[in-house]
């Protein structure tokens, strides 16, 4: 049996990228950094099934990522196949 | 806002969160807040007129920071459906999405722990019937992924890892594979159809994976799900469980099992005699990205109750044999994905 190699260090804690390593600023909580789009994008035209979007995106892997807050503050991250 | 209280007499955390009281409980399909916002509709938690995969914070959290979190996994602007009808891609993409949040939410100060999970079924409690997931961010180490650990130390290595080698080997219990993942009713499996999805490489999470491991894992999900389907010709309920590794302190240090004590040390003994020959020294825990799948039913219209060796004693009574149990599932997924080949909803 072989010893499993050690988790690799997560980007906000990995020492050689500092706690701000990623988007979410100078907050532990990087979701809530998230600019406010919401109003500005609620009203984007439907395209059916998918709902595609024009605006900037955030790339993850094989996906794109759009970060929004919900009125009451909460956040909301839409995220669309782009591989 | 969320109250921890430890229960001394079990050494765990009890979260009492009393304003999920107030949760939505199953609406009409007309007032589905995991729905689409439609034009001149009625508001959704999702403000757009279309999406594909969707992710929020609760509404009504079990945690929330500065003391963990709780997310929404919406997997389809569409009503109905499951993990099992989602297009091949869509499935794939969802992978991406735990993926992102896994990440995100485990490099939190707060999170200790990121669990992704599925309820699926009126009988495991699901409130909305739209499909969905979740994810909880624990501010702390919760029971099952530190006994896994412990597992770890108890078998001299990863544990995910040498039982997927076992069931390999002895093959009677593996009801799907492919390159990436397995698939298997395990060996002490306590739900009558319970399966686990193992990364067959070593993999402490998703944040590990290859691309081409992540779309495998969504395949084998997806494989599972549909001959669950397929088995009573039913929806099957279930608990989906991810488990990974920690993201806290307590992911690779250790230190969660310091206080397992005599327990550790018998567990520790019988795993030196079962793993006799083995040289490889004790690794630090660190976990193995698996997916677990609890469903209570036993036959098509008989659910399994934890009752009173289960809740009073922690010892499940089984009804069923797991090698019986993989044959049925085996046949089952055999027959849903000969049913589903070229299949695909866009959902």
């Amino acid at each position: 049996m072989t010893a499993p190699p050690p988790n690799p260090p997560l980007p906000h804690r990995d020492p050689a990228r500092g706690a701000e390593g990623l988007p979410g600023g100078d907050e532990p909580h990087g979701l809530r950094q998230a600019p406010d789009r919401f109003r500005a994008t609620a009203d984007r035209p439907a395209t059916g099934d998918g709902g595609g979007q024009s605006g900037e995106g955030e790339r993850y892997g094989e996906v794109e990522l759009e970060r929004h807050r919900k009125e009451d503050g909460r956040a909301l991250i839409l995220y669309e196949w782009r591989p | 806002m969320s109250e921890l209280r430890l229960d001394e007499l079990r050494g765990e955390e009890v979260v009492y969160a009393v304003d999920r009281q107030e949760r939505t409980f199953l609406p009409a399909a007309e007032h589905c807040p995991l729905c689409p916002t439609r034009p001149g509709g009625e508001p959704t938690e999702i403000p757009f007129p279309s999406f594909q995969i969707a992710v929020f914070e609760n509404r009504f959290p079990a945690f929330a920071a500065p003391g963990g979190a709780a997310e929404v996994v919406v997997y389809s602007d569409a009503h109905t459906g499951s993990l099992g009808t989602l297009s091949r891609e869509r499935a794939r993409a969802l992978m991406w999405v735990w993926r992102q949040r896994y990440e995100e939410l485990g490099g939190r100060e707060d999170v200790e722990y990121v669990y992704i999970f599925e309820n699926r079924g009126t009988e495991v409690g699901v409130t909305l019937h739209h499909p969905h997931g979740q994810i909880y961010g624990y501010p702390f180490l919760p029971p099952v992924p530190a006994k896994e650990l412990a597992a770890d130390v108890r078998l001299g290595g990863c544990a995910v890892c040498e039982l997927s080698r076992r069931e390999l080997a002895e093959g009677r219990r593996v009801v799907y594979e492919n390159e990436g993942a397995v698939v298997y009713v395990p060996y002490a499996g306590r739900w009558a159809y319970e399966a686990h999805v193992a990364m067959r490489s070593h993999r402490p999470s998703l944040v590990a994976c290859e691309g081409r491991e992540l779309h495998d894992l969504a395949d084998a999900l997806q494989a599972l799900v549909r001959g669950y389907d397929g088995l009573f010709e039913r929806p099957f309920p279930y608990v989906m469980a991810v488990h990974q590794a920690p993201t806290g302190r307590t992911g690779g240090s250790g230190d969660v099992l310091e206080n397992e004590g005599p327990a550790r040390a018998r567990a520790g003994a019988r795993g030196a005699s079962e793993m006799e020959g083995s040289s490889s020294p004790s690794p630090p825990p660190s976990g193995h990205l698996h997916v677990e799948f609890y469903p209570p039913l036993r036959t098509a219209h008989k659910l399994k109750y934890l009752a009173g060796s289960e809740q009073g004693a922690g010892t499940f009574i089984a009804d069923t044999l797991p090698e019986e149990s993989a044959e049925q599932l085996r046949a089952a997924i055999s027959r849903a994905s000969t049913g589903e080949a070229g299949r695909g909803d866009g959902g």
